[in-house]
């Protein structure tokens, strides 16, 4: 047997977060990851851990990403020269998706910018770009900022799936935000402060991240889990958290996004880029123009090609890096992609049984159109395959997987 | 885990964490606890075609996890005389039971000689005891 494709790098000095010893203690396979030690899965698997998260909830530990603090009468200015996305637009208690881009309009990182209080910001980056993030904010920080890296002083975990609400709600003191995405606020469990809020990288109707005390968080991980046992919510690796992510068409930095592509080549860049007029200037803001012109004039120059999701419609290889053909020619390769597990639905909720199914994301030419048939080669064999808008669609509290015609049962 | 579902007495291993197993004229092809431990759950077996010619060592077909995809390489050179289906649908024998319902495929022609390039259980264990 030989491998293929690994797993990322292979660090020297890898960091432990809070909940480490518990993970050790209870079945997580560790793993180094962007310098961070933490489990691809526990003793159930990926696919029981995908399947769970997606039927009842899952917990993870993401206290590896990168938290920055930013606080100060000019915290909002300043975010809004440094963040594509526009942080006037949020008020305390609301959160938005935004990238990090630089002057050529590539993408230093995506991150995800949390308003606390009037002049209290948190921006959580990929731990990956932890260091090279700080450097470049550091080297713009402007007057009347506070610009500080929380990301060893506050934990992060993630709730996520359709009992998450369920289950939090019996162990907060304080109500939950009010429903919606992105919304957030302060609240306690037991003794312990945290701040809550509605998001999240699974795609799931009812998301949930908590950031709290990096010496409380492992009691507090510990009573999600128990608590959470009898729901079905279970604890959850970085493997499931992939194909999560994948399923639900999220991008992840270093596949989707790379230091060279263009950041509109990503669809999920339109929600993280606001280029009203009235905003003006911002890090990459006169590339970011040139590219949003180029998609919408059908020339594509500046983006010759962006990301679209692609369903496999038999069971075959979806990896990385595979070349996505149209009618004999080439289209673009794979950035992401594997079997996906799913549920078969029963009425408005999952069933009993579940299959796998490839998916992936792939990197094609700009004027491909949502149902073109493709084929994805992978070394003598092609599977054949549909360019989709997206593989899955809420229903209810439920993110359901949507069935292509021709499909993988 | 027992040593013995590690790596059973009486059949080969290659350092890549094939076994080959002889029964009459067939030699029974899979992989290793060590290997689809380490795979994780396996989710997809592109399975060669029935008839094929393999080398000893040459790749012989692809798994694909969750985690990552790996060649499986014929531990003996012959031809591929049955494949195992039931793969197709539930990969995940190979997890469950590797040396038994998840064997992957069955060679015929080979040259018995080759088995002296494999190892035996005790050798394949120190092996992996080595840390390999």
């Amino acid at each position: 047997m030989g491998a293929l494709g690994g797993e990322g790098g292979t660090f020297c000095m890898t960091a432990q977060t809070p909940i480490h010893d518990w993970h050790a203690g209870h079945g997580g396979k560790l793993v180094d990851f962007a310098g961070w030690r933490l489990p691809v899965s526990y003793g159930d698997g990926v696919i029981a851990e995908h399947l769970a998260t997606r039927k009842h909830g899952g917990l993870f530990d993401i206290s590896h990403m990168g938290r920055f603090s930013v606080r100060g009468p000019q915290a909002q200015a300043w975010l809004a020269s440094m963040l594509t996305n526009d942080p006037g637009k949020l008020s305390p208690g609301r959160a938005q998706y935004t990238l990090i881009s630089d002057q050529a309009g590539r993408p230093l990182d995506d991150a995800f910018l949390y308003q606390q209080k009037p002049e209290q910001y948190l921006l959580v980056v990929n731990a990956s770009n932890h260091d090279k993030d700080l450097r470049w904010l550091q080297e713009h920080l402007g007057t009347g900022v506070e610009l500080q890296d929380h990301s060893a002083r506050l934990a992060m975990l993630a709730v996520q799936g359709p009992d998450s609400e369920k289950l939090l709600a019996s162990l907060l003191a304080e109500p939950l935000p009010p429903a919606g995405r992105n919304h957030g606020g302060f609240n306690r469990m037991g003794a312990v402060e945290m701040y809550l809020s509605r998001t999240g990288y699974t795609g799931e109707p009812l998301s949930f991240e908590l950031f709290l005390p990096w010496e409380e968080a492992e009691a507090v991980w510990d009573k999600l889990a128990t608590s959470g046992a009898p729901l079905g919510v279970v604890p959850v690796g970085l493997g499931a958290r992939d194909t999560l992510r994948l399923e639900a068409g999220l991008p992840l930095y270093g596949h989707e996004y790379t230091p060279e592509r263009p950041i509109m080549a990503m669809p999920t860049a339109k929600m993280g880029v606001d280029l009203n007029p009235e905003r003006g200037y911002f890090q990459g803001r006169a590339a970011l123009e040139t590219q949003a012109q180029a998609l919408a004039s059908g020339q594509y120059g500046e983006v010759p090609r962006r990301v679209f999701a692609v369903a496999g419609l038999a069971k075959g290889m979806m990896r990385e890096g595979s070349e996505v053909m149209a009618g004999g020619k080439p289209l673009g390769e794979l950035t992401s992609g594997t079997m996906i597990p799913a549920w078969q639905f029963a009425g408005d909720a999952p069933g009993q049984e579940h299959y796998n199914r490839p998916l992936g994301l792939a990197l094609l030419d700009s004027g491909t159109q949502v149902g073109q048939e493709v084929e994805i080669n992978y070394r003598k064999r092609a599977l054949p395959g549909r360019v989709v808008k997206s593989f899955t669609r809420p229903k209810g509290r439920y993110l359901e997987p949507i069935q292509f015609d021709g499909g993988a049962k | 885990m027992s040593e013995a579902k590690k790596a059973p007495e009486g059949i080969y291993y290659t350092k890549e964490h094939e076994w080959v197993k002889l029964e009459g004229d067939l030699a029974v092809v899979g992989l290793t606890d060590f290997a689809q431990d380490q795979l994780g759950d396996i989710t997809y077996v592109e399975l060669p075609e029935v008839e094929a010619e393999v080398e000893q060592m040459g790749e012989m077909c692809v798994v694909e996890s969750v985690k990552t995809a790996a060649d499986v390489y014929a531990p003996l050179g012959g031809v591929v005389a049955e494949v195992n289906s039931a793969l197709e649908d539930a990969p995940e024998l190979i997890n469950q039971d590797c040396y038994g319902a998840g064997w992957l495929v069955k060679l015929s022609g080979f040259d018995q000689a080759e088995l002296d390039n494999l190892m035996d259980a005790a050798a394949y264990v120190q092996l992996m005891a080595q840390g390999e």
